[in-house]
């Protein structure tokens, strides 16, 4: 597909970027004084519409953003990257709620690509190979896995390895597209969180080697080693390698991590504000509004829970536009 | 072989025209996608986006004037075409391709560039004139192709 094939998408998404919620409004949130202020103050933006609850506010931009870009983008196949992370977790919910027989239908997130019902019902009747492709063959390994040790840290792992090692299938063969190189990062900040867990908690190889994905900028047996000597030397790795001001970060704190490993999917996709055509702007837009949804999901739960304002500050992601 | 000289000049008039026109048809239906992405957001934009949807169009015009000012000197407009060498058919072929060449690709490229102008406006509304100042100075360079071909065909004398 031609890259000015996305013209309609491109400037429907700018025209949207105006609504997008600014540094000034996530200041004037969290300067808010209790929950209702701050639904007052979205309302306004006109952000939401008659949502009262947290989760029906993130629900409800969740599904504006997805309908926005389903309705937009030329190529939907597109789209599927966008949704990986979704589709793995899913799975793995299909799977840990057939264990615990809860309901999985309120613990989907999306959008997915899968088809939540169906995937329930095939992962109960165990016809995995209806899921399909590496979907289907990481929910059945997982199911055996957790039958096998009845342990769902090891059903967990495996459909975790598979979620990034298709982001990383994803950007390799995109290495020049923003939403590669966002594939690359969110592939390797994931094993190095996996890999300091592993670390801490002091895991065997086996286990280890199973739960490190494939690396994009980093060497995954270099990775697992690191791992396998501990927390330390993990650390001394890393130094080496373009992640040593983020390992450093999760030395200190792992909320401070995610929220640092979320600032610099923002300043990669800001590149995205230059080109005027292709999907580059579309991936922008999405972790641009992602972000945006998370900062304010933050700031509504800690309004809520009565966190002090500094921490809440602190946690506040930085906005695409 | 007696009318190759006249079919030449036909021929240069019918590329001016048509990569012209197709440029401009590009450039034009390019921003026109853009717009109405624009549109489906924010109708009250309707004006500003056809300030910078004209614009790729004029590369059309261009060529389209070439053309008639190559039928007029050979007299295929009033019914009556003069006489033509071969070697004068070459020089009116030759007269018609900087406005056909440049014409087609300084539309397509002003197209790009409108296109651009109109996600400009989407986000920040007062910027037109930004936007058409941009997309204007590719024209510049259809102006001169404009001129060339013009000044070229004006300048070969016939019969």
């Amino acid at each position: 597909m031609k890259d000015t094939d996305y013209a309609f998408c491109v400037a429907r998404l700018r025209a949207n970027e105006r609504y997008m919620l600014t540094a000034k409004d996530m200041d004037a949130l969290c300067e808010c004084t209790d929950f209702g202020s701050a639904l007052n103050y979205l309302n306004e933006k006109k952000w939401l519409t008659t949502q009262t609850q947290t989760g029906e506010c993130i629900a409800y931009q969740n599904e504006k953003l997805w309908e926005l870009l389903s309705e937009c983008v030329p190529d939907k196949n597109e789209l599927k990257v966008l949704c990986t992370v979704n589709d793995f977790f899913n799975i793995k919910v299909a799977v840990k709620c057939h264990f615990t027989c809860a309901d999985a239908s309120e613990l989907y997130v999306y959008p997915t690509t899968l088809d939540t019902a169906a995937l329930s019902r095939n992962v109960n009747l165990h016809e995995f190979h209806k899921i399909g492709g590496i979907m289907g063959e990481c929910a059945e390994k997982s199911y055996k896995a957790a039958c096998l040790t009845e342990n769902g840290q090891n059903a967990d792992i495996i459909i975790d390895a598979a979620a990034i090692n298709t982001l990383r299938e994803y950007a390799l063969k995109n290495k020049a597209s923003l939403m590669g190189q966002v594939c690359a990062f969110i592939c390797d900040t994931a094993n190095i969180k996996t890999a300091y867990r592993c670390a801490k908690a002091k895991k065997g190889k086996d286990f280890v080697s199973a739960a490190i994905g494939e690396c994009c900028l980093l060497d995954r047996g270099s990775l697992i080693k690191a791992s396998l000597s501990g927390t330390a030397s993990l650390s001394e790795y890393l130094e080496k390698t373009d992640y040593s001001e983020l390992s450093e970060v999760y030395l200190k704190s792992s909320a401070e991590y995610e929220k640092r490993c979320d600032d610099e999917i923002i300043s990669l996709i800001r590149k995205a504000k230059f080109t005027a055509f292709g999907f580059d702007p579309v991936c922008a837009y999405y972790y641009g509004k992602l972000t945006e949804i998370k900062s304010v999901r933050i700031i509504l739960t800690a309004l809520k829970a009565g966190a002090d304002k500094n921490t809440v500050r602190e946690r506040v992601r930085a906005l695409y536009v | 072989m007696d009318n190759l000289g006249l079919f030449l000049a036909i021929l240069g008039a019918a590329l001016a025209a048509g990569f012209s026109g197709i440029g401009s048809a590009k450039g034009v239906g390019l921003v026109g996608e853009a717009g109405a992405g624009l549109l489906s957001e924010d109708s009250s934009m309707f004006t500003k986006v056809l300030v910078l949807q004209i614009l790729p169009g004029t590369q059309g015009l261009y060529g389209f004037l070439i053309a008639i000012i190559v039928f007029t000197k050979t007299g295929l407009l009033s019914g009556t075409p003069v006489a033509m060498t071969w070697q004068q058919g070459v020089a009116m072929l030759a007269a018609c391709l900087p406005i056909a060449i440049v014409g087609y690709f300084s539309a397509i490229y002003q197209g790009r560039v409108s296109a651009s102008g109109v996600s400009l406006i989407a986000k920040k509304p007062t910027e037109l004139i930004k936007g058409m100042t941009m997309a204007a100075l590719v024209e510049f360079y259809a102006v001169l192709a404009l001129l060339i071909s013009f000044l070229a065909v004006n300048n070969i004398t016939l019969g």
